[in-house]
């Protein structure tokens, strides 16, 4: 780090407090403490290991960020500790600032793959940045700073036929092959990007979030928004390799939306249409959808993905109140860490669409 | 590939400004550009690892193996909702004792076209006759198919189809007549021993998925689904009412409660943010501030009924509420009926109908009121007229009890006029028996086996019929008061809950809100009274007036569990080597001891008719008694207020539940104590010294009897009071005579 960069960090990181303090939901963390507890009772290991029960129990880079920005939100400097250090020892294994994507129980090796996932890289650099507003210690602002400038530096690229645009590649290895990138539009959370960037100074993280925004918007022209494209000199693709439906990836994409304050957004529309057709309370809700026909491919009853759909109905402004089902530990890390997200993103952005 | 490929781009102003408006305004305003992260020059590339894998891409779907949650089945039940609290039940399960019990039932449809399968989930005790043993169902009326109660292991589903036509949107009727037989004998005794459970909670209407529902009649039925299982109903956001959440907690609690007959609802007032209860919400009432009030109903994303109130401020409870017909309130709501003294009521008209019974024992408990200000303590008479028939040939022993508060007033032997109708058969008992406000009348008929080592021969006939047009002649009283709890008792509401802060010990919130339920059954605010809520280190907060209840023995009443109890006692009777011996020591002064011990007991038994005030009758009567909980109203001058003491091993649910019970039906807390014994009845002291207030001026009219209730009130007392007025007169008399005699 130079010294241009530190005086630049350290002017944004003194801004960045009063930011967080404003992002801090104003008694939330109290009233809804009991679904924090229940989350970290069910995910969160002493050791500060979030499991992803139903991978193998494993741990991703993605739940370590996920985890430690829930712990920011609900004030727990104790759990968000646990999680950071434990990712530390873990995880933090590149050569760079970033994430090794995954981490295996009972392997020889760990961590075979040390490639990263963008995604958790981004929460966990949030976190930090939320951490060091809320807990106030200076270390954290300083290694959300490494890796968004890792992130900037590894996995934001110029876009294939448009120079003048980047995209945010999933991760440094494997997804920008031949003059083709594919690209994962749910890693796009512009709230955090810009969150981070403003802490940080490196801006373009909040560049990369207009231009995923934009992106966002263009493939939501024609349908929902996929988990996977690919992006070549020619134009947007559906993926060739990776899923193109709208599925378990690109459900967080209407949420993330909503949460950066985005409630018009074509792309949460697009699935506000598809959840008031196809959602009945108490029945699975569709978590794979062909994105032009709006066919379900796929659906299901965890309660998670049903807060998302309560959400996103709420948003676009169909009734009072939100369907969003109380908090269950009783599901898989995935949909219920979303539920803790549509919530907070409820509770923060549209206090209209509070949970019937 | 090179990851690290140069970042050195030129952006223009305006896309910085919307980026970092927030933070980086100075840094921009000094260059116009955002200073970028600097190359700093190639690293080693992180692993050998850039493979693509499955897993990578796909790491948020289920595992395969995972069984799809969205096509399991989620069948529910609407339950059966039991209308009568006098029936015993525990948790989920209602148990149905003796030969033919008719249970009513209370069935909530949002859309009768959806299903058609009613779900009823019993067991049975191993001495039913599964031939002769039953269960009857009716809907609405309509006779539907009998079910052979075969059940005896475990409980198990059997399932009725109930044609189309049957049901209707909201509340329906279900009766169903339970026919238990002996399988080995006939007889009172043989009936006690026959019984059903059934399974509220399982119990009902069967709906396949849980589509539909989103109006009144779906929420009634969620409501009814909710509470079936005793869990509370959730009631979210009342706080963001602020200043108004206080009249809106009441008149909610209060609404809901009238407007469902049967065990109180318990509500729970959360926020919006909650974690998903163990059992799933089947309905909860959710609360919306909002410019414009209005109610509406939808289906929450957990399946639950939701009944939503957008409150503007300053809306009344009962100007949304009055617009859903479904919550008005049930007949369950209304007192029991009101006698008027100084003239004949017929059964008719204080509720009774003609009544058959074909059991060999039952009972019918029928709860009456008298006026708040009606008090006899004469002996004057009451009389019922009873008009009744039995069959001849019953056999000997069959007989008639009736009762009046507990009290046995006539037993009538069932043999000798069989077989025609005896009208106006007078019935005399003492009216003092009768206290103002709610009173019972009780009939209990038992005919014995014929013969009773066999099981009962297949008989459908009622052996005896009691008439409607019967009648109950009460007597004239003035206006009186006498100090007794049950006026108070009567007229508490969830408001007159008080609680310090030594109460916390031993009411818990939920305590409260389930107390709260059953008080919710008022009929309007009859006067203001107060129930606090004590615990047993609070006991000295407790007015005992000139009343000296022992502070142990209260402990003990309270604290001594049946099974405590049990264990001492067994313990005890272990086999002693040297009772008899010491037995033989004591000999000559044991009988000694007892005597004198008798002749106490005799100067005591004159003391308290003399001087009644003292405590003693009191702790002699807590020393026998054990309970879930007490209740206190020893003070006169507190006329409105009552004091609570419950166990720490007491089930809240079911105090609240007999609370509930002797509210609607009567036999509930009298008097200055009550305790409420661990078998769900209410045994009451009256203090012998309480003292009767006319509440009109003395005349004519009411001289003889409020004169009489005086005296009755303390008899002794006043005998003796005549006999020193007699002495002192005497006294005088003899002076004067000797006076004058002195003079002439």
């Amino acid at each position: 780090m130079n010294r241009r960069h530190f005086i630049c960090g350290s002017a944004l990181a003194a801004l960045a407090t009063p930011l967080g303090a404003q992002t801090a939901l104003d008694g939330f963390d109290q009233k809804a403490r009991p679904l924090w507890e229940a989350w970290k009772d069910r995910f969160l290991r002493a050791d500060g290991r979030v499991v992803d029960t139903l991978q193998q129990e494993s741990s991703h880079s993605e739940g370590q960020g996920y985890g430690m920005v829930l712990a920011t939100f609900f004030d727990d400097a104790e759990a968000f500790s646990r999680m950071y250090q434990w990712t530390e020892r873990n995880l933090a294994v590149r050569n760079d600032s970033l994430l090794a994507w995954r981490w295996l129980p009972d392997a020889v090796n760990a961590v075979p793959d040390r490639n990263n996932a963008s995604d958790g890289d981004l929460f966990y650099a949030w976190a930090l940045v939320r951490a060091y507003a809320r807990f106030g210690d200076p270390a954290h602002l300083t290694r959300a700073q490494g890796i968004a400038e890792a992130l900037a530096a590894t996995c934001i690229v110029a876009m294939p036929g448009s120079e003048e645009r980047t995209v945010l590649l999933p991760a440094q290895f494997g997804f920008n092959k031949e003059g083709r990138v594919s690209v994962n539009p749910s890693y796009y959370m512009p709230l955090a990007m810009r969150d981070v960037a403003a802490a940080t100074g490196v801006s373009a993280l909040a560049i990369c979030a207009q231009h995923g925004e934009a992106l966002i918007e263009q493939l939501a022209q024609n349908g929902l928004v996929p988990d996977w494209v690919d992006i070549s000199e020619t134009g947007i693709a559906a993926s060739e390799s990776l899923s193109p439906n709208a599925g378990y990836e690109a459900l967080r994409v209407p949420l993330f939306m909503v949460w950066s304050r985005m409630p018009r957004h074509q792309a949460v529309q697009r699935m506000a249409s598809v959840y008031a057709r196809t959602v009945q309370p108490g029945v699975g809700v569709p978590t794979v959808i062909e994105p032009i026909s709006s066919a379900v491919l796929e659906s299901s009853a965890d309660a998670g993905y049903q807060a998302i759909a309560g959400l996103i109905t709420c948003a676009d402004g169909l009734s009072a109140g939100a369907l969003i089902p109380p908090f269950t530990p009783d599901q898989p890390y995935y949909p219920a860490t979303l539920h803790l997200f549509a919530m907070i993103a409820a509770y923060e952005t549209l206090p209209e669409c509070v949970p019937l | 590939m090179s990851m690290f490929r140069s970042i050195s781009v030129h952006i223009p102003a305006l896309v910085l400004s919307t980026a970092m408006a927030l933070c980086a305004a100075p840094l921009l305003a000094q260059q116009g550009l955002i200073l970028l992260p600097e190359q700093e020059g190639s690293r080693q590339p992180v692993q050998d690892s850039n493979v693509l894998t499955a897993e990578r891409v796909s790491r948020h779907r289920r595992a395969e193996a995972a069984e799809d949650p969205a096509q399991v089945q989620r069948d529910w039940v609407a339950p059966l909702r039991l209308t009568d609290l006098q029936v015993r039940r525990s948790g989920a399960l209602a148990r149905v004792s003796g030969e033919r019990e008719f249970v009513g039932f209370d069935l909530y449809v949002a859309d009768p076209a959806r299903t058609h399968r009613l779900q009823l989930v019993t067991v049975s005790s191993i001495n039913l006759l599964p031939e002769r043993s039953f269960m009857r169902i009716k809907v609405n009326g309509a006779d539907l198919d009998s079910i052979q109660l075969d059940n005896f292991e475990t409980p198990e589903a059997d399932e009725i189809v109930i044609p189309q036509g049957t049901l209707r949107p909201g509340r329906n009727n279900v009766q169903i007549e339970f026919r238990q037989g002996h399988r080995i004998f006939c007889g009172p005794d043989a009936s006690f021993d026959l019984w059903t459970d059934i399974d509220l909670v399982k119990s009902g209407l069967v709906l396949d998925t849980v589509r539909g529902g989103a109006d009144a009649d779906g929420f009634m039925m969620g409501l009814a689904a909710q509470s079936a299982g005793l869990a509370p109903v959730d009631i979210r956001g009342i706080d963001s009412l602020g200043a108004e959440s206080d009249a809106w907690r009441r008149a909610l609690v209060r609404r809901l409660n009238q407007a469902l007959v049967g065990t109180p609802v318990v509500f729970s007032f959360t926020d919006y943010w909650t974690v998903a209860p163990r059992d799933r919400s089947h309905a909860r009432i959710t609360i919306l501030p909002a410019a414009k009030s209005q109610i509406s109903f939808r289906v929450a994303g957990d399946g639950a009924r939701v009944m939503v109130l957008e409150v503007a401020q300053g809306t009344r409870p009962s100007d949304l509420l009055d617009q859903v017909p479904q919550l008005e309130p049930q007949a369950q709501a209304a007192r029991a009926p009101l006698l008027s003294a100084d003239s004949e009521n017929s059964f008719a008209e204080f509720g009774i109908r003609t009544e058959s019974f074909s059991q060999r024992y039952a009972v019918r408990n029928h709860p009456f009121r008298l006026p708040d200000d009606w008090l006899i303590l004469t002996a004057e008479k009451a009389r019922i007229y009873l008009d009744y028939a039995y069959i001849e040939g019953l056999p000997k022993q069959s007989k008639l009890l009736i009762s009046v508060n507990g009290q046995a007033i006539r037993l009538l032997p069932l043999r000798g006029e069989g077989g025609a109708p005896i009208t106006r058969f007078p019935i005399d008992f003492e009216a003092r028996i009768m206290q103002p406000g709610t009173n019972t009348l009780t009939f209990e008929m038992m005919v014995p086996g014929d013969p009773a080592d066999l099981p009962c021969p297949a008989y459908d006939q009622p052996f005896l019929q009691i008439g409607e047009s019967s009648s109950l002649f009460v007597p004239y009283s003035p206006p009186m008061s006498i100090p007794d709890m049950d006026l108070a008792f009567s007229a508490l509401t969830p408001d007159s809950l008080s609680r310090n802060e030594l109460s916390n010990r031993a009411y818990s919130e939920t305590d409260i809100l389930t107390l709260s339920a059953a008080l919710a059954r008022t009929r309007g605010d009859i006067r203001p009274s107060t129930l606090h809520l004590i615990s047993i280190d609070d006991l000295g907060a407790v007015p005992m007036a000139h009343h000296r209840a022992d502070r142990k023995l209260l402990e003990d009443t309270v604290l001594l569990t049946p099974e405590y109890e049990a264990m001492v006692a067994a313990q005890l009777s272990v086999d002693d080597p040297f009772s008899a011996r010491r037995q033989q020591d004591r000999g000559f002064r044991a009988a000694l001891s007892n005597l004198v011990s008798l002749i106490v007991d005799r100067i005591y038994w004159v003391r308290d008719r003399i001087f009644p005030s003292n405590g003693d009758q009191l702790n002699a009567w807590l020393a026998e008694r054990r309970g879930q909980a007490v209740l206190f109203h020893l003070d006169p001058a507190r006329p409105d207020e009552i004091w609570m003491l419950r166990s720490a091993e007491s089930d809240m649910t079911q105090i609240a539940q007999s609370i509930a019970a002797a509210r609607s039906y009567g036999r509930g807390p009298r008097g200055q104590v009550s305790i409420l014994g661990h078998d769900g009845r209410w045994d009451n002291w009256i203090a012998p010294d309480r003292r009767p207030t006319l509440l009109e001026p003395w005349s004519f009219q009411n001289f003889r009897t409020a004169m009489g209730n005086f005296v009755s009130a303390r008899p002794i007392f006043y005998t003796f009071l005549m006999l020193f007025l007699a002495l002192g007169s005497a006294l005088v008399a003899l002076r004067l005579v000797i006076s004058t005699r002195e003079k002439s």
